[in-house]
């Protein structure tokens, strides 16, 4: 897995700063949260070996790459909110 | 020399056909909540808000000043680049069908130490050609942008101007 293009990475800045939720944070500008994204996708791209590793057996070895990252997501939303998790993947019972 | 007054009545707030802010509401904290209607300007594209604004017959010809109060939707640090920019409707003369070339004149301004005060930087026009040649009793478009591709525009995001204080004023 490579880290994403760009014009991904910026897509993600842009969708950040639109999305009301995020809200602001104290002394970051533009620059800083592009900054941001950058390192934590970066970050993603050099721990992902890691967490592919950590999972069990047989869904490391019989589920996609989306598949672990639909977990990986899923996981993370639900860490945020359900509601968002549930904006996503639908009913949570 | 009416130096601060009001000179422009502003007739309408028109959003562009596209790249227009969202117009929504800042709902305030009392009981009842307060909804001031703002229009809010996007962080990472350029967007533009139209006013038509009739320039009274008390303009003395010292050029117009222009305050955009506005706030920021979460940020507390970072600069935002507004500009303004006049489109003359000449009596009889400017075809509201033909495109015009906005000249804007612009102002960068820090927001407000917490993101539900308003900052009020203004921005000047001097007499004539700046302003497009407008006249007292002539109507006109004020345009006004957020220049968030600008080097200058750092605040992550949106911009909110304030829409029920948009003024023309006389300098």
């Amino acid at each position: 897995m490579a880290v994403l293009p760009d014009a991904d990475r910026i897509r993600v800045w842009r969708g950040l700063m639109r999305y009301r939720p995020f809200g602001g944070v104290a002394g970051v500008v533009k620059t800083d949260l592009r900054a941001a994204v950058n390192a934590a996708d970066a970050w993603i791209d050099s721990n992902t070996a890691s967490f592919v590793a950590a999972l069990p057996d047989p869904f490391r070895t019989n589920s996609s790459q989306n598949q672990k990252l639909l977990l990986f997501v899923a996981v993370l939303l639900m860490r945020f909110g359900i509601d968002l998790l549930k904006q996503i993947f639908g009913e949570v019972d | 020399m009416a130096t601060g007054n009001v000179v422009g009545i502003i007739q309408n707030t028109i959003p562009p056909a596209t790249l227009s802010p969202q117009l929504t509401v800042r709902a305030g904290g009392s009981t009842p909540a307060e909804r001031v209607l703002v229009a809010s300007f996007d962080a990472a594209t350029i967007e533009y808000i139209d006013f038509l604004v009739y320039l009274t017959g008390s303009y003395a010809g010292g050029g117009l000043t222009i305050p955009l109060p506005w706030s920021a939707a979460s940020a507390t640090s970072g600069v935002t680049r507004w500009g303004a920019a006049i489109r003359r409707m000449a009596d009889d003369a400017e075809d509201i069908d033909g495109s015009q070339t906005y000249d804007y004149n612009d102002v960068d301004d820090t927001c407000a130490s917490a993101s539900g005060e308003i900052s009020i930087p203004t921005i000047a026009f001097t007499s004539g050609a700046d302003m497009d040649s407008w006249v007292p009793g002539e109507y006109a478009i004020l345009r006004i942008r957020r220049n968030a591709s600008h080097a200058n525009d750092t605040m992550a995001g949106d911009a909110e101007l304030w829409l029920s204080g948009a003024v023309v004023k006389e300098t």
